[in-house]
């Protein structure tokens, strides 16, 4: 028997565990009788082995070492399998995000900055027009209107700058006792443009309203003056005329 | 000075030389009683074979019966084949015990005479420097016996790798129990009886 057979075919080894057939057994044996060299290894190993399995049974050799390290294929797969599930959850998530989310979210966005932008802008109009309003103003048309019956006469006309805010009416009326009257506005076509309550005369008997200019854009108006407990009396009606420049 | 080959230890013996009857025990005694004593199981047993073996080589050597003086390893060892197989002839015929071969020899019962103090010892130190999934692995392969593409599912170590571990580990072995034998003076499992020689 060859000494590189003995160590390919780990035949001492084998032998001390007998696991060779009865044909390469004693072959192995007449070759360990005349070698000193595989001799001394054959007893070595009996030792080792020997020396294994007794550690193995008293628990040198502890079945609780197979641990992390010692079962790669019980944690490291495990673990990567878990870290490539991790991986392709958060390519979903992403690509979730990406294609579906997202743009929902960016058009809400958009809406809501839009949204945001236009009631900006409105608060700035608002806020421009209460600065307006609760500013001074110079040079406010006064429209003093003649109480008469005779809505067929021509129309009063007023011309109201572009920089006016607010138009003031001024209602001569006939005497009465009557608190409170209702001013109602309306264009040429029979429309109401606006209503106004609750109007008292004043020190000069007379009754004074103002209303936003741009509530009376240019035309023709026919304005009837009401009592306010009895909408149907009639008390005045004016016809005007609005010329803007 | 070299030692004497096996031809030139027949030669000496049968011109009467006892020390190099002693030479022969010394140089084949120690296989001798290991082949009986994985064969018999027993201690006493190996014993036995091994005087009546050395026995009957002497007698032929002294006979002149040798015919191959340069082939004295394997003349010595078919006669511990024939003592083994005499002693299981006989008791078998006696109903005693059937010859091993037909026993379930798996694990060899002769362990526990390679199991002395130094053999521990240096298993304990090789065990100290091994990784845990290489202990995992010796006790698998040694203890459990599982077969090689098991253990190496279950260490994760590659089956080819699996043969390194152990040559390594049994490498170390035999370093730290060399180390350890010379150190102590401690004898090897039945090694040298030049008493027994005298008797024979």
């Amino acid at each position: 028997m060859m000494h590189s057979r003995i160590e390919d075919e780990e035949i001492v080894e084998r032998y001390a565990r007998n696991q060779l057939s009865p044909e390469e057994r004693l072959e192995f044996e007449e070759h360990f009788f005349a070698c000193d060299e595989c001799f001394a290894r054959l007893q070595d190993t009996e030792r080792f082995i020997a020396g294994i399995r007794d550690a193995a049974e008293h628990g040198a050799l502890r079945g609780d070492l197979l641990g992390a390290e010692a079962r790669p294929g019980g944690w490291l797969i495990p673990a990567f399998v878990a870290a490539v599930a991790l991986t392709l959850v958060l390519a979903a998530v992403t690509a979730w995000l990406s294609f579906a989310e997202i743009p929902g979210l960016r058009r809400q966005i958009a809406q809501t900055s839009a949204g945001v932008r236009a009631q900006s802008e409105a608060n700035a109009s608002l806020a421009a027009e209460a600065g307006k309003v609760n500013a001074a103003e110079a040079n406010v048309p006064l429209v003093m209107l003649q109480s008469t019956r005779e809505i067929s006469g021509a129309a009063m006309e007023t011309k109201v700058p572009a920089s006016a805010q607010q138009v003031i009416l001024w209602f001569e009326l006939p005497a009465g006792k009557s608190a409170e009257y209702r001013v109602t506005i309306a264009g040429e076509k029979g429309n109401t443009v606006e209503t106004i309550d609750h109007l008292a005369r004043n020190s000069y008997g007379a009754l004074a309203a103002s209303i936003p200019s741009q509530t009376l854009p240019p035309g023709e108006y026919v304005i009837r003056v009401n009592l306010q407990t009895s909408p149907s009396t009639l008390v005045g009606e004016y016809r005007l005329k609005i010329i803007k420049p | 000075m070299a030692a004497p080959s096996d031809a030139e230890l027949v030669a000496k013996i049968q011109g009467g030389h006892a020390d190099s009857e002693a030479a022969l025990f010394e140089r084949y005694s120690a296989r001798v009683y290991y082949i009986a004593l994985r064969d018999t199981r027993s201690r006493q047993d190996a014993e036995d074979v091994r005087s009546e073996t050395f026995l009957r080589v002497l007698q032929s050597i002294r006979g002149n019966q040798v015919r191959s003086p340069e082939a004295l390893a394997a003349f010595i060892l078919g006669t511990s084949r024939n003592v083994l197989k005499e002693l299981f002839l006989r008791r078998k015929r006696a109903g005693m015990q059937e010859p091993p071969e037909a026993a379930d020899t798996a694990v060899p019962s002769h362990e526990k005479d390679f199991l002395d103090t130094e053999t521990k010892a240096a298993i304990a130190q090789t065990i100290e420097r091994l990784r845990p999934r290489e202990k995992a692995l010796l006790r698998m392969h040694f203890y459990e016996e599982l077969p090689t593409p098991e253990i190496a599912r279950r260490t994760g170590i590659a089956p080819e790798r699996v043969r390194l571990v152990k040559s390594r580990a049994l490498k170390r072995f035999r370093e730290f129990y060399a180390r350890m034998t010379r150190a102590q003076g401690a004898k090897k499992i039945d090694t040298t009886r030049r008493e027994r020689i005298t008797s024979l």
